[in-house]
């Protein structure tokens, strides 16, 4: 490294992390791919912006998860935190004749600040604009879907569509940001939790956090 | 020892003995005991524990006795066991004082011993608790507890003793002890009863804790236990206390309880002290019962009754307080606030009298009721709080404050919480916009509406007839109104009462002041200033009272004055005019009295000004008089300290004076104030009494009162001089008219009145006037009626009344008028108007008078029948002047009597005077009635804005912690917001420097720069025109361009953020039976098909694209009929040129030029972008090349999405060259020769290369990227002229025309001439296109707003989609959008427009010739996409007169105008919707020539074709628009060729009948006027592009010499000139001439050269182009290469010509060549 710059012209994000598992509770198989989305002033300097998962089963126990434990990793330059990276993902899976089928699109925002997050994400589908548009569309195998999974992580034109949700995803983040505070913006939380005052009073951590 | 050892066995047996009796007593109550013990169970498990624990201690002692008694030990029996164990209980403890002999004797056995109890204890333990506990009673457990936990300890102790044997024996006396006491104390029987009571007693407190707890349970107290706990438990002994034993309990609460317990129980328990361990289970058994509370319950409530209540309670006699105490220590603790007012000294600031505010006149709102006790009670508990700031509870008024403040500064508008149930008076209601044009003034609805004007008197004061006496009694009677209407209001008592009321109330004052003197002075300080208010304003009233009184003495004198000079003049002329005459009179009053009144108003103010003295004089006087004491005081004590120190130090130090003076300097003695004047009252006195008897009257002088009657009489007129008696015949004879003008026209005239005597005249009439129309203005004229005409003396505009006057409670009110004309009489005594004239006899001084009076007059709106008013509906707030409407009414209400003069005085529609006078007025600034006003005024005084509207964001300014101009200086964050907002320069910006610094101010320039043009363009720019690039109505075209695009975008932007779900979700249609028929043979299908159709290229999507990863490919097939050299060279000029292509060709092409000497070696050069990439060469006029050529395409700001694709307008040009290889050493020498003999010498050949441009063709990339491809055969633009050049080939044109002409009948030739027939022009066959393939822009959604019929329109979709449905490939649109977004059908744009009537001189109508001029002149608008201009928002069709406007526009408006002009000279055409290359989807012009021959017009580039031609660029014909239908084309197919135009067949129509169209008026002007264009400008334009050009084309021969030739400038200049003028003369009407024409041209261009230029190698040809700006010029030119001719004695030439047509539209000829003035040849 090239020591600490006082003044940075950047900031970096680095984001680790896994996309752990999923509950869907009326599928057997299903894949996920993910694409970070980020704004006009973000780069990648390092990792991969999108990928596919593996194919993977429903657990056999009373969980009923759906395990990929795919890794993220990614870091970011960026000179502006307007277009913060998001993370999109969506699921697909093949349904009853084989056809592969869109189980559901969801977003987030990487987090903002450091530290080690989990997230749900509560994924959904563009739903059929009519009954028998839903039935063709089932037989067919041909289900509605985004024109582009990255509307999920836009406001525009959302509201023409009707949505379903289907299950969620868990993804775990690992974040670290370098030079934001040199900068002007201060993500971390303004005070740190004391740890002895979460010690002997469980109860009160618990409505802290929630 | 053996002694002692007797004597102790004896004593021991004799003890023995004695014990066994005791024994057997002790043993039938220890067996009592166990009996109780083990009532249910095992209870030998607990003797047998207890025997074996003592035996294991008895066995230790009996080891030591056994060696002396062993008669004792063999008489021991095992069934006796306890026996023993009582026996040596005592030995034992005597022992205890021998010699530790014990601790040796224990043996390992002995501690196996030891441990077997261990295990023995556990399971009683266990068991005590664990299974024994079910059936047992309280007390049973408890023993066993308390059992339990003695054995425990016990138990622990023995496992220390193993460690430690000393205090084992300790230990063991300690237990021994302790078990001799327990069971024969605890278990005696009196302590049995005992127990047995205190356990009933304990049950049923345990009965009540239980109710108890249950209660608390249910109410959610914490229970004993709880509480309990709270305070005893401590937590963390818990889990430190691991190794107690705990029996198998169930909860750890239990658990921890036991702990506690155990320990309290062992506390005594150790200390060996019995009663407190009975007195710990006596008191420890509330918590012990907890664990078993379920079990209990049945026998509780069976014991419980009849023992509760002796059992639970201590009867106590009941405390009595007294009644007196009780009271006496209440009111110690309590307070009761008194219900009496509290005194309202203590509730207003220290010292301060309460204020009332209404009574000084200040609007105080409503206080809601609350009663006066309760009032009282509140302030009385405010009040005992006492600190000091409770008196912010309080008011002025020493009230509390039971309300906040109503009054605000800043209007605010109150939150409107739930917005569903809104008051419906303030809910929005949506109406409908209408048009506000002409209706507008006409008013809404049918209602009658009236408004009455009623005419009642004219009065002159003065008139040009009046008679001097008339003058005077005129102004007599003015004054008398003036007194008369100061009487009535009768100032004198008003100021006197207002006096007195001032002078009570500074009395009151200065009481509570005196009072309040004494304590101190410095509480004054308010009270004094108000003192002082009061003070001046009785000062004031004083000089009011004092001026109206001297105004009415004033008017009193004067009004005398003037009768008497009335009685002068009518004794001097003799007769009476006027009946005027004046009363006067007196009313006598007491003197005495009277004096002494006004003497004592004189002392009374007299007094009044010494107070006012002392207070504005002495009273500062005193202060300052004070501070100087003090000052002196300090001043004293500093200089007596210095001098001191002076004194100390003065021998010391000599520089101390300086410090002294120093220190004196900045504390100079103070100065004492001058003491003020002394108030000399006599000098008051007299000034006072002086002012009185000026103004006053005087005391003793009468009343006098004054009355003006007009009852005199009047001479007859017999009895007058001539001059009068004209003078009265004259105003007998005028007659004055009044006429009321409604909205500025006549309505009204009243009847004709003549003027009276007293010049009066009554009109007395009402006139109602029914309106229909808004009033605007309501005047009316008043007519002096002459012989003649009538003049007009003066005209009075009336307000319109608003709603709520009407003729019930309307006035007539006076409105003055006036006259300035002058009128002079000779003949009779009449004085004349505005002309001067001696009024008084005794004054010489002349008067001048104008005509002036008053009209009486009321405006007002009628009553109907039923009292309604007959007034518009919103008549009310017509102003938009908010102010109007809400200050108004209200201050029109509360203005006092006094206070209306005032008012009426300022202009109310003058918002100045308007603050002023609210200033003036002192207007209540709480009373809610002058909101209006108050805010009004006060946002005059400060506030930024008067605020009479709601803002949104009305913190914003409080909030901005910059200013919007620091804001905009911050770069970074303008470099965002330009962003943000897509301007093009920034739209694609990514990683904006996250630090201002970073950012350089040249990152706006480029922005800036434009920006400033266009703000240039939008004011005018009037140095432009000046510099002459543009004209006048160039610089409004461009306007207008810019404004039509700027709202265009606009309205799209809203377009662009909307979307569909077909935008957003992709979902596959339902499908029918077909597309379900088809995918069930898609299975069917063939892998691989035997004829593969093509399959779309793969678009690449925008995110993955880079800069240079996109190219233009272009494949340049071939070329068809180029111009070839010529064979035939012209004498001189062209000799030269084509003996040195022959030379060189011959040289270097030898086998191919010996038979085709004259051909050309063309190749084509691709430009874009500023890349040029070429063909090889290839021979001939048909050359073929086949070759592929890639150029790099950039997209601006590496901006790759759709929208910002279409805004590029770069252009791909495609030149043609002949390329001419040259032998570089032309010189003296022959060339020939020197080219062989240098061949041979040197074998070094130089030549020189050049490339003559042949022909072009240019292709937006807007083409390219929306058409995906572009494929065909296009003509090229060739030069008309082209020295050294033939068009085509003479020979084979000349075939053609014979075969054409003569061989009809020969198949072949016909063969031949359809092959030959389009030699009209060189072609070029290309395929270009983009790889990879580009995403193509979505289609704005085409939903727009229309003023259409909605039948009509849902018609046409209906036809739309049939269409759609046959043919799919053919798109019809039939409405289209105009430029204010609108949807409008097609055929609205089809309308004959006469075209300038410049086009159509000369020729006939009818003609071809005419109607290629026209196609010219359109064409000569220049080309603009739309997608360039409205950045690919959609394509707008604009009509005609703006695509005039514009100058600029796409096929469509070039087709749309010259459809028109070909209607308008009555030609049958259409507009021909359809697919072209290069355009992709266009219009095209069909006409039906006199031939019945349809030709193509491409309207853009002037450009006609046959139908048959198969050369047609027009590929697909889908529609045929003309003004009436929409036809869509149903035939088979749709190339030009095949199609038959006749709309009967094949044609799907629109419009069934033409009927239906009749409605549908065209968008077109009628007339488009085609301003002239200035001939200045053009010539200006001229000078300049040839002046850009020469630099240009110095610019590019940077390292050449470039020499211009200028007379053949100037010859280049006149050829230009005949080329345009000429092209329109040289042609027939005959279209086969037109084919020759170029030819003919040629020839006389050629000549013309020769003439003008003589012998000189030559190359260079005109162009002509439609002028759009220089750099397009400029551009065409560099793209015919002509400036890289780098011969060292080249000359270059250039010729510029403007041909201006009419509208601006500029055709621009500039002829370049290069002229090698070689003297050689």
């Amino acid at each position: 490294m090239a020591g600490l710059n006082p003044n940075p012209a950047v900031f970096m994000l680095m984001s680790t992390g896994q996309i752990e598992s999923a509950v869907f509770p009326d599928f057997e198989e299903l894949y996920c791919k993910f694409s970070f989305i980020h704004g006009q002033d973000w780069a990648v300097t390092a990792g991969l912006e999108e990928g596919i998962s593996q194919i993977t089963r429903k657990s056999r126990d009373e969980r009923q998860l759906f395990v990929w434990n795919f890794p993220l990793d990614i870091t970011y330059k960026s000179t502006n935190p307007f277009g913060w990276p998001q993370l999109v993902v969506s699921c697909y899976g093949p349904d009853a004749f084989g056809q592969d089928v869109v189980r559901g699109y969801g977003a987030t925002h990487v987090p903002i600040a450091p530290g080690k997050h989990s997230r749900i994400i509560p994924m959904f589908v563009p739903e059929s604009s009519s009954k028998l548009q839903k039935f063709t569309s089932w037989f067919l195998g041909r289900r509605p879907e985004f024109v582009d999974p990255k509307v999920v992580a836009q406001g525009e034109g959302r509201d023409v569509t009707r949505v379903r949700t289907q299950g969620h995803i868990k993804v775990t983040f690992n974040v670290v940001t370098r030079d934001m505070k040199k900068m002007g913006y201060d993500v971390t939380p303004g005070e740190p939790l004391g740890f002895d005052a979460t010690q002997s009073q469980p109860g009160a951590v618990a409505t802290m956090l929630s | 020892m053996d002694s002692t050892s007797d004597t102790l066995q004896k004593k021991l047996q004799e003890r023995r003995k004695a014990m066994n009796i005791t024994m057997q007593t002790t043993d039938s109550t220890a067996l009592d005991v166990t009996t109780i013990n083990n009532d249910d169970s095992d209870g030998d498990a607990d003797i047998p524990t207890i025997g074996d624990e003592e035996t294991a201690s008895t066995s230790r002692l009996i080891e030591k006795l056994e060696s002396r008694h062993d008669a004792t030990r063999k008489r021991l029996q095992t069934s006796e066991m306890l026996r023993p164990q009582s026996d040596v209980r005592l030995p034992t403890s005597r022992l205890q004082e021998s010699p530790r002999s014990i601790t040796p004797a224990m043996s390992p056995g002995q501690s196996q011993e030891l441990s077997r109890p261990q295990s023995d204890l556990e399971s009683t333990f266990n068991s005590t608790f664990g299974t024994r506990s079910a059936g047992m009673s309280l007390r049973d457990r408890l023993q066993a507890k308390l059992q339990a936990a003695k054995q425990k300890r016990e138990f622990s102790q023995m496992g220390e003793e193993r460690k430690r044997t000393q205090r084992l024996k300790e230990r063991l006396r300690d237990s021994s002890t302790r078990f001799d006491v327990d069971p024969l104390r605890t278990l005696s029987r009196p302590d049995l009863e005992k127990e047995r009571e205190l356990e009933t007693r304990v049950l049923a407190k345990l009965q009540w804790k239980k109710v108890l707890q249950k209660a608390r349970k249910q109410i959610g107290q914490p229970s004993d236990i709880d509480c309990y706990d709270f305070f005893t438990k401590q937590f963390e002994e818990v889990t430190v206390q691991p190794e107690v034993e705990s029996p198998d309990v169930a909860t750890t609460e239990e658990h921890a309880e036991q702990v506690a317990e155990e320990e309290i129980e062992q506390a005594p328990v150790v200390e060996d002290q019995p009663e407190t361990a009975a007195d710990a289970q006596d008191e420890q058994p509330t918590e012990e019962v907890e664990e078993t509370d379920d079990e209990k319950k049945k026998l509780l409530s069976e014991i419980i009754p009849e023992e509760l209540d002796w059992k639970l309670f201590n009867i106590m006699s009941a405390e009595y307080i007294s009644y007196r105490i009780r009271l006496e220590t209440e009111q110690q603790i309590s307070f009761v606030p008194s219900i009496l007012n509290a005194p309202s000294e203590k509730k207003v600031l220290d010292n301060a009298a309460p204020m009332y505010l209404e009574e000084e006149g200040f609007y105080v709102g409503l206080m809601p009721e609350v009663q006066i006790r309760n009032r009282n009670i509140l302030e009385n508990r405010i009040l005992s709080q006492e600190k000091q700031d409770d008196k912010a509870w309080f008011g002025l008024d020493g009230r509390v404050k039971i309300l906040p403040s109503p009054v605000q500064i800043h209007p605010n508008k109150p939150w409107v919480s739930g917005l569903d149930d809104i008051d419906p008076s303030i809910e929005t209601i949506y109406v409908k916009a209408y048009q506000t044009s002409v209706d507008e003034k006409y008013l809404q609805g049918s209602q009658e509406h009236e408004l009455q004007v009623d005419l009642g008197t004219a009065v002159f004061h003065h008139h040009p007839l009046m008679s001097r006496e008339h003058v005077l009694a005129s102004s007599i009677s003015e004054m008398y109104d003036a007194y008369i209407r100061h009487r009535h209001k009768n100032y004198a008592v008003f100021y006197y009462e207002k006096l007195r009321s001032l002078r009570l109330a500074l009395k009151t004052m200065k009481r509570n002041a005196s009072a309040a003197d004494g304590e101190d002075i410095a509480i004054l300080g308010g009270q004094e200033l108000r003192i002082q208010d009061y003070l001046t304003e009785i000062r004031r009233t004083c000089r009011q009272r004092d001026l109206a009184e001297a105004y009415e003495r004033d008017l009193m004198r004067k009004i005398v004055a003037e009768w008497k000079e009335i009685k002068a003049l009518r004794t001097a002329q003799g007769f009476n005019n006027s009946g005027i005459k004046l009363t006067v009179k007196k009313q006598e009053v007491n003197q005495e009295s009277d004096r002494q009144a006004w003497m004592q108003e004189i002392d009374v103010q007299i007094q009044e000004c010494q107070e006012e003295f002392n207070y504005t004089v002495q009273y500062p006087y005193r202060k300052l008089l004070t501070e100087y004491q003090s000052n002196l005081q300090d001043w004293k004590k500093t200089r007596i300290k210095l001098k001191r120190q002076q004194k100390s130090e003065s021998s010391a130090d000599l520089g101390m004076t300086e410090e002294e003076s120093l220190i004196v300097g900045p504390n100079p003695k103070p100065l004492k104030p001058l003491p003020p004047a002394k108030f000399d009252e006599n000098a008051v006195r007299e000034q006072l009494i002086n002012q009185a008897l000026q103004h006053r009257r005087n005391p003793g002088e009468p009343k006098i009162s004054l009355e003006v009657t007009h009852t005199g009489p009047i001479t007859p007129n017999v009895q007058l001089p001539a001059g009068e008696a004209t003078r009265r015949i004259a105003v007998q004879n005028s007659r004055l008219v009044a006429r009321v003008k409604f909205n500025g026209r006549d309505v009204c005239t009243s009847e004709e009145k003549s003027l009276t005597s007293d010049f009066r005249v009554h009109f007395g009439q009402i006139f109602k006037i029914l309106i229909s129309q808004w009033p605007d203005s309501v005047r009316i004229q008043i007519y002096e009626l002459g012989r003649l005409s009538d003049t007009i003396l003066d005209e009075i505009n009336l307000a319109i009344p608003d709603g709520s006057v009407n003729t019930a409670n309307v006035q007539l009110f006076p409105v003055d008028f006036s006259n300035d004309k002058v009128v002079i009489y000779r003949n009779h005594e009449g004085v004349g108007s505005s002309t001067p004239f001696t009024l008084r006899s005794d004054s010489n001084v002349p008067v001048s008078l104008k005509t002036c009076g008053q009209l009486y007059v009321s405006i007002a709106w009628s009553l109907d029948a039923d009292g309604r008013v007959l007034a518009p509906k919103l008549m009310n707030p017509r102003g938009n002047d908010a102010f109007d409407a809400a200050g108004r009414p209200h201050h029109a209400s509360q203005i006092g009597a006094q206070q209306s003069d005032g008012l009426a005085q300022y202009n109310l529609q003058d918002p100045d005077l308007m603050a002023l006078w609210s200033q003036e007025g002192k207007l209540d600034p709480n009373d809610p009635a002058n909101l209006g006003m108050v805010t009004y005024t006060s946002a005059k005084e400060g506030f930024t804005s008067a605020m009479d509207y709601f803002r949104l964001d009305q913190l914003q300014q409080q909030f901005n912690f910059v200013t919007d101009e620091e804001m905009g200086q911050a770069r970074r964050l303008r470099l965002l917001e330009y962003r943000a907002t897509g301007i093009s320069e920034f739209r694609n910006l990514s990683m904006v420097p996250a630090n201002e610094h970073e950012i350089l101010d040249s990152a706006f320039t480029a922005y800036e720069r434009h920006k400033r043009e266009k703000d240039a363009l939008g004011e005018m720019g009037e140095r432009k025109v000046a510099a002459g690039s543009l004209s006048a109505h160039r610089l409004e075209v461009l306007r207008f361009r810019q404004k039509v695009r700027d709202s265009v975008m606009r309205r799209f932007y809203t377009a662009r953020h909307y979307h569909t779900l077909q935008d957003m979700v992709h979902e596959d249609q339902v499908p029918d039976i077909g597309t379900l028929g088809l995918k069930i043979i898609k299975i069917a299908e063939p892998r691989r098909p035997l004829k593969p159709v093509r399959s779309e290229r793969k678009k690449a999507t925008t995110q993955n694209l880079t800069e240079g990863s996109v190219s233009v490919l272009i494949t340049v097939v071939r070329a068809y009929n180029l111009p070839i050299r010529d064979k035939t060279p012209v004498p001189g000029l062209e000799g030269s040129l084509s003996r040195a292509v022959l030379g060189t060709t011959n040289l270097h092409q030898q086998s191919q030029d010996e038979r085709e000497p004259f051909k050309l070696s063309p190749f084509v050069s691709v430009s874009f972008q500023n890349n040029v990439k070429a063909t090889n060469i290839a021979e001939g006029p048909n050359p073929s090349w086949n070759e592929e050529i890639e150029l790099p395409f950039s997209a601006t700001n590496n901006d790759y999405t759709p929208e910002n694709l279409q805004t590029i307008d770069d252009t791909l040009f495609i030149n043609i060259f002949d390329r001419v290889v040259r032998d570089a050493n032309v010189d003296t020498r022959d060339r020939d020769d020197v080219g062989e003999s240098s061949g041979v010498a040197t074998g070094v050949v130089s030549h020189r290369v050049q490339n003559h441009w042949l022909g072009s063709l240019k292709i937006p990339f807007t083409t390219i990227y929306q058409q995906g491809k572009i494929e065909g055969t296009f003509k090229l633009n060739v030069p008309q002229v082209m020295l050294g050049y033939t068009p085509d080939r003479a020979e084979s044109k000349a075939d053609a025309g014979a075969h054409q002409n003569s061989s009809a009948n020969d198949p072949y030739a016909q063969m031949e001439s359809q092959f030959l027939q389009p030699t009209d022009g060189s072609y070029i066959g290309i395929f270009v296109t983009l790889e990879p393939q580009l995403g193509r822009p979505e289609p704005v959604p085409q939903k727009f707003e229309t003023q259409e019929d909605e039948r009509l329109i849902s018609e046409s979709l209906k036809f739309e989609e049939e269409c759609k449905k046959k043919f799919p490939k053919r798109r019809i649109k039939t409405t289209v959008i105009d430029i204010k977004g609108e949807s409008v059908f097609i055929t609205r744009y089809v309308k004959p427009i006469a075209p300038p009537p410049e086009l159509l001189e000369g020729t006939s109508q009818n003609s071809l010739v005419c109607a290629e001029k026209l196609a010219r002149y359109v064409s000569l608008i220049p080309f603009v996409s739309d997608n360039v201009i409205y950045a690919g928002k959609c394509d707008l069709w604009s009509t005609c007169d703006q695509f005039l406007n514009m100058l600029c526009g796409d096929e469509e408006e070039h087709a749309i105008l010259l459809l028109n002009f070909f209607l308008h000279i009555g030609k049958q055409a259409y507009l021909v919707l359809g697919r072209a290359i290069p355009e992709g989807e266009t219009a095209y012009v069909l006409t039906l020539e006199q031939s019945q021959e349809y030709f193509l017009w491409n309207a853009s580039n002037g450009h006609h074709y046959k139908a048959t031609d198969f050369l047609c660029p027009l590929q697909n014909v889908f529609a045929l628009v003309n003004q009436d239908n929409i036809w869509f084309n149903m035939q088979v197919h749709d190339i030009p060729a095949r199609v038959n135009f006749n709309t009967n067949q094949g044609w799907k129509p629109l419009f069934k009948s033409i009927s239906a169209t009749q409605g549908l008026t065209s968008v077109q002007p009628e007339v488009i006027v085609y301003p002239e264009t200035e001939l200045s400008y053009v010539q200006n334009l001229e000078e300049m592009i040839e002046r850009t050009l020469k630099e240009a084309m110095m610019d590019w021969r940077p390292r050449h010499v470039t020499r211009w030739n200028r007379s053949c400038s100037t010859a280049l200049h006149q050829i230009l000139r005949s080329l345009e003028i000429d092209r329109w003369k040289l042609g027939g009407a005959d279209d086969r001439q037109t084919q020759s024409r170029t030819t003919l041209l040629q020839d006389d261009h050629a000549e013309r050269l020769t003439r003008l230029i003589g012998d000189a190698r030559f190359v260079g040809f005109p162009m002509d182009m439609p002028f759009t700006d220089i750099d397009a010029v400029v551009k065409a030119v560099r793209s015919t290469e002509v400036h890289k001719i780098q011969d060292n004695d080249i000359e270059f030439a250039l010729g510029v010509y403007i041909h201006p047509y009419p509208s601006s539209v500029l055709c621009v000829w500039v002829y370049v060549a290069a002229i090698n003035a070689s003297r050689s040849f």
